[in-house]
C-alpha cells in the first residue's frame, strides 16, 4: 500500500472514530462493578453488626471527646495531628499523611474546593451531567445558604471512565488546584484506582458513584466512603419480594451482564441466604460490549421460570423489555435500579414497556429515590424545587439528562460540609470525615428512611428502597407505580469484610 | 538571506555536524532535565481562563504511548500494514507486567523479559492474516483484535490474574536509589535566579515526588532504548526491505524480498514494543484497568501516528505527547472567545480533537515533524556527503567540483 494512500484512510477512520466518540451514549445510569470480594460481601452482608457496647456516640465524636482526641496541637475540635478516632472502629491515621498535608488546604481561603473525575467523553459521557448539575446546585447553595460564607466550587476533569486518565487526573487536581475533598467520583474501577493515591494523601474521597461494597471499610480506609444502594442489598430487596409471593422455590432465570457489576448480582442470588428460598433455574451471562442480548433471552424464555432478573444495565434495559414485550412468557420482571431512568431506557420502547404494563408486568426495580421527570412527582415540592434550580442555575431540565441526580448528590456533599463547619474547630479534612462517618440526615427527594453512617457499625450511605415497576399509565406517560412499602435496611449492613 | 536559503549548511560526516548532533543530544538532555524536575509538581498552563495541565504523570503515560506508536511505525509507517490492534498488544504487556509485580513480586523491567517475548509471538500470530488480506480488510482485521481485548480480561478463566473489571491494581512504585540526590538537585535549581521560580518552591520533593522523577528518568531511558532499536532496525538490510515492501510490494518481491516474513516480523517487532509501553503505563499509573485498552486507545495510536508523521521515529515522540496530552487538555477547555459558555461544556473534548485531526491534515499533511522540519530546514539545512569514487575528487570538496578540470571530468 502505497504511504499516501495508507494516510488518508488513518485520518478518514481517525477523525470518524473520535466523532463518534465525541457523541457518547444515552446511558445515564451509574455503573459499578465488584471483583470477587463480592462474594465476602454477600456473606456479610446481610449480618447487622452489634457494635452497641463499642459503639462510639455521635456526640462525642462532634464534640471533640477527649477519647477522640489522643494528640496534637489543636486548640479546639478534633485533633488535626497523630492518631485520631472519628467514628465506631475508624481511626485517621494523620502521622502517615504527607510533609506537607494541611487540613484546611481547599478552604482556608473564601471558597470550598471539590474535585471530581468523572466521564465527560467516551460511551458514558451522559454521565458528564451528574457533574453538571452538582454545578448548579453549588451555584445555589452559594447564592442562597453558602457555607462557613464560602463558595463552594467544583473542579471537574473528564476521564472517560478510564482509569489511568482519572489517576492523573487526581494526582493533578491534588498537586495544583487546591483540592480539600473530592465528590462522587464515578465507577467502581475509577475508584479503586484513585483510593490509593487519596489514601496516601490523606484527602476525603466522598460519596463514591458506584454499588460496589467495598466503599463501607472504614477501618482500613476511614478517608473513603460510598454512595449508592449496594447491588448485594438490591439483589436481596428482590429475593425476599420473589419468595414473599411465589413462595420458598420460586423459580428465577437470569440474565447477567459479563462483568462484575452483573456477577455481583448473580453472586448475590447463588449465596446470599436472603436468597437462599430461590431456585435459580438459569443464568445467562451477555458481552457488556456485544450488541444485544436476543440469544441469551431466548434461552431463558425457555425456562418459563416464575421470574426474570436482570442484572444488566444501559442499552440492555431497553432490549429486554423489547424483548420480554414480543413473546407470551410473562415472569415477573426485576431490573437492576441503574434502569430507571424513564426518558433514557423505556421511551425509546415505550411501545414494548406499554404491552407489559397492560399485562401487569411491567420491570420492577428497587429504587431509593424519586425520579425527577417521572410525572408521579410532577406535583412534588422537592421536585419542583429540583426543576426550579435546573432551571434558573443550568436552563436544562430533568429530560435533559442525569442533572436532578447532580442536585441530589450535591445536597449530600453539602449537608457533611455544613455538619463539618458548625463542628468545634470548623471545616478540616478531619472534621469533614468526623461528620461523614457520623451523618445521621435525611432528603426530601429520598423515597423514605434516612442516610446514616456510624463507622464500621454502619458505612453504607444508601441502605433502603422501594419497589416500582414501570408502567404506561392512562394518558400514555411513562409512571412509576409502588410495590410494596419501603424497605429499610438501615444500620443492617455492617461494613465490608 | 533569500528566501528558501538556510542560514547554516552542514555536511554530514563535518566536523560542523557532529558538533550540532552533540548540541542536539545536550538539548534533549536538558529538556529531560527540565521537565523531571520542572513538572514534579503539576504546573499549568492558563488560555482564555482555561487550565491546561502540566505534570510529570502525564509526560511518562505520554512515555509509555510514544512507545506503542514507535512500534505502529514499524508495521504501519515503515511497512505499509494498516494496523489497528496496537492496544491490543499494549493491554496485553500492561495486564503481564501488573501480574507479575502484583503477584509474583517481580521487578517492573525484568518483566520486559516475559512481555517482550510474549507480544512479539502473539504480534507473528496475529501477523499472518497481512499475508492475504490488506487495506481496510485488514484493519478491521487487527480491530477486532482490539475490540475483543475487554472481553477476554472478563473472562472468568482469567479473572483471577486481571482483576476483573475492577482492574488489577499494583502497589509497586519504583523507589529511587538513596544516594541519588533528587531532593538535593530541585533544591539547588530552585535557588538559581530567574528560573528558580519554575523549580517548586524550595521545600525539596516528597517521595512520592522523587518516585515520580525517578520512574520517569528510567521510562526515558527505556523509550531511548526502544528508539535507537527501531532507529537501527529501519536503517539496516530488513529496514530497506520493509521499506521496500510498503511502496510496492510486486516490485520487492521481483527482487527477492520475503513478504511473509517481513510482514510477520514487522508485526511481531510492534507488537513487542506495544507491550513495552503497556509496561510503562501500568508502572506510572498503577492499575491495569480493561476499561483503559478499548478499541478508542487503537484509535487514538494512530490518530498520534498520523499526527506525529508517519513513518518518522520522531513523529512517535510528537504523537505520544499529542494523544496523552490534548484529549485532557480539550476536554479542559470550557471556554472559547467568541463561544457562548455552555457551548463547550460537556463531552467536547473527543470533538476539538477530531476538528483538530482534520485541520492539521490540511495544514500539515505530512504531520507535525513535518512542519518542524520545514522551520529547521530554514535555520540549518543538512547535507549528504557526496560519495567518493575511486580514482575521481572527492565530490565534497566544492572547489574542486566547480573548478574547470573536474567539471571537464564530470
Amino acid at each position: 500500500m502505497r504511504l499516501g494512500k495508507l494516510k488518508g484512510w488513518l485520518v478518514l477512520f481517525s477523525a470518524l472514530a473520535l466523532f463518534a466518540t465525541a457523541c457518547g451514549s444515552s446511558a445515564t445510569e451509574v455503573v459499578g462493578n465488584a471483583t470477587d470480594a463480592a462474594e465476602d460481601a454477600v456473606d456479610a452482608g446481610v449480618d447487622a453488626v452489634d457494635g452497641d457496647d463499642d459503639a462510639m456516640d455521635d456526640d462525642d465524636a462532634m464534640d471533640g471527646d477527649d477519647d477522640a482526641m489522643e494528640e496534637g496541637d489543636h486548640s479546639g475540635g478534633l485533633a488535626l495531628e497523630g492518631s485520631v478516632e472519628i467514628a465506631t472502629g475508624t481511626t485517621l491515621n494523620l502521622a502517615e499523611c504527607p510533609d506537607d498535608w494541611d487540613p484546611l488546604q481547599g478552604v482556608d481561603g473564601d471558597e470550598i474546593r471539590i474535585g471530581q473525575s468523572l466521564p465527560q467523553s467516551g460511551a458514558l459521557a451522559s454521565f458528564g451531567a451528574i457533574g453538571e448539575g452538582m454545578e448548579m446546585y453549588f451555584d445555589f447553595i452559594n447564592d442562597t445558604d453558602p457555607i462557613a460564607g464560602k463558595d463552594l466550587v467544583l473542579v471537574a476533569r473528564d476521564d472517560g471512565y478510564e482509569a489511568g486518565r482519572a489517576v492523573a487526573n487526581v494526582e493533578e487536581m491534588i498537586d495544583s488546584d487546591d483540592i480539600f475533598a473530592f465528590a462522587h467520583v464515578i465507577g467502581t474501577p475509577i475508584n479503586l484506582a484513585i483510593r490509593p493515591i487519596t489514601d496516601e494523601a490523606c484527602v476525603p474521597q466522598l460519596f463514591n458513584s458506584s454499588g460496589f461494597p467495598f466503599w463501607g471499610d472504614p477501618a482500613n480506609f476511614p478517608w473513603t466512603v460510598g454512595n449508592i444502594l449496594n447491588y448485594v442489598t438490591e439483589t436481596e430487596i428482590w429475593c425476599s419480594s420473589v419468595i414473599e409471593d411465589f413462595g420458598e422455590g420460586a423459580t428465577v432465570a437470569a440474565l447477567i451482564m459479563n462483568n462484575d457489576f452483573g456477577k455481583t448480582y448473580q453472586n448475590t442470588l447463588n449465596s446470599s441466604p436472603a436468597c437462599a428460598g430461590v431456585d435459580v433455574v438459569s443464568e445467562q451471562l451477555h458481552d457488556p460490549a456485544g450488541a444485544d442480548v436476543t440469544n441469551e433471552m431466548t434461552t431463558l424464555i425457555a425456562t418459563d421460570a416464575d421470574v426474570l432478573v436482570a442484572g444488566t444495565t444501559s442499552k440492555f434495559c431497553s432490549q429486554t423489555t423489547a424483548v420480554m414485550a414480543g413473546v407470551e412468557w410473562r415472569p415477573r420482571i426485576y431490573m437492576s435500579y441503574t434502569c430507571n431512568n424513564l426518558s433514557s431506557f423505556f421511551s425509546p420502547v415505550i411501545d414494548a414497556a406499554a404491552t407489559l404494563s397492560a399485562d401487569d408486568a411491567g420491570p420492577w426495580m428497587a429504587n431509593s429515590n424519586k425520579i425527577c421527570g417521572d410525572d408521579a412527582y410532577a406535583s412534588d415540592p422537592k421536585i419542583i424545587e429540583v426543576e426550579r434550580i435546573l432551571n434558573d442555575y443550568g436552563s436544562v431540565t430533568c429530560a435533559d439528562g442525569s442533572y436532578s441526580t447532580g442536585v441530589l448528590y450535591g445536597e449530600f456533599l453539602v449537608d457533611v460540609l455544613r455538619s463539618a463547619s458548625e463542628m468545634e474547630g470548623g471545616l478540616n479534612r478531619v472534621n469533614l470525615m468526623a461528620a461523614t462517618w457520623n451523618a445521621d440526615t435525611s432528603n426530601d427527594t429520598l423515597l423514605g428512611g434516612t442516610l446514616k453512617l456510624d463507622g464500621t457499625d454502619d458505612a453504607y450511605w444508601t441502605e433502603g428502597a422501594q419497589l416500582q415497576a414501570v408502567i404506561v399509565d392512562d394518558a400514555g406517560n411513562l409512571t412509576f407505580e409502588p410495590k410494596g412499602d419501603f424497605v429499610d435496611f438501615e444500620g443492617q449492613g455492617g461494613s465490608f469484610g | 538571506m533569500a528566501a528558501g536559503t538556510p542560514m547554516f549548511t552542514i555536511e554530514k560526516g563535518s566536523a560542523q555536524y557532529r558538533a550540532y548532533r552533540i548540541l542536539g543530544f545536550a538539548l534533549l538532555a536538558l529538556l529531560i532535565f527540565i521537565v523531571a524536575f520542572a513538572f514534579n509538581d503539576t504546573g499549568s498552563i492558563t488560555l482564555f481562563d482555561n487550565d491546561y495541565k502540566l505534570s510529570i504523570t502525564r509526560v511518562t503515560k505520554a512515555i509509555s504511548f510514544m512507545v506503542a506508536i514507535l512500534g505502529l511505525q514499524v508495521v504501519a509507517g515503515f511497512t505499509g500494514q494498516l494496523s489497528l490492534g496496537q492496544g491490543f498488544f499494549f493491554g496485553t504487556g500492561a495486564y503481564l507486567s501488573a501480574w507479575l509485580v502484583a503477584d509474583h513480586g517481580w521487578n517492573w523491567f525484568a518483566t520486559l523479559a516475559v512481555v517482550v517475548p510474549v507480544c512479539f509471538l502473539l504480534g507473528l500470530l496475529f501477523g499472518v492474516p497481512a499475508l492475504r488480506i490488506k487495506g481496510l480488510y485488514l484493519a478491521l482485521v487487527t480491530l477486532g483484535l482490539a475490540a475483543i481485548f475487554p472481553s477476554l480480561i472478563l473472562l472468568d478463566i482469567l479473572e483471577p490474574y486481571t482483576g476483573g473489571a475492577a482492574g488489577k491494581q499494583v502497589d509497586s512504585d519504583l523507589k529511587p536509589p538513596g544516594w541519588l540526590p533528587l531532593d538535593g538537585t530541585v533544591d539547588l535549581l530552585n535557588k538559581l535566579p530567574v528560573f528558580g521560580q519554575y523549580f517548586g518552591e524550595g521545600s525539596g520533593l516528597s517521595s512520592k515526588q522523587e518516585q515520580r522523577v525517578w520512574t520517569f528518568f528510567l521510562m526515558v531511558v527505556l523509550a531511548l532504548v526502544c528508539f535507537k532499536m527501531v532507529n537501527n532496525l529501519v536503517k539496516s538490510r530488513p529496514g530497506r526491505a520493509m521499506r521496500a515492501v510498503r511502496d510496492n510490494e510486486t516490485s520487492a518481491a521481483v527482487n527477492g524480498i520475503s513478504l511473509s516474513y517481513h510482514k510477520t516480523m514487522s508485526f511481531g517487532v510492534a507488537s513487542a514494543l506495544g507491550g513495552v509501553g503497556g509496561m510503562v503505563y501500568v508502572a506510572e499509573l498503577g492499575i491495569a484497568s480493561q476499561g483503559d485498552f478499548t478499541q478508542l486507545l487503537s484509535i487514538l495510536f494512530i490518530v498520534g501516528l498520523v499526527v506525529g508523521g508517519v513513518g518518522t521515529l520522531s513523529g512517535a515522540v510528537i504523537g505520544g505527547l499529542v494523544i496523552a496530552f490534548i484529549p485532557d487538555w480539550a476536554s479542559s477547555t470550557r471556554g472559547f472567545p467568541g463561544l457562548p459558555e455552555r457551548w463547550l461544556q460537556g463531552p467536547t473534548g473527543g470533538l476539538i480533537l477530531g476538528i483538530g485531526l482534520i485541520v492539521l491534515t490540511f495544514v500539515l499533511p505530512g504531520g507535525v515533524i513535518v512542519g518542524i522540519r520545514k522551520i529547521r530546514d530554514r535555520i540549518v539545512r543538512i547535507i549528504p556527503r557526496p560519495p567518493v569514487i575511486p580514482g575521481q575528487h572527492d565530490l565534497s570538496d566544492a572547489d574542486a567540483f566547480n573548478s574547470p578540470a573536474t567539471a571537464a571530468t564530470v
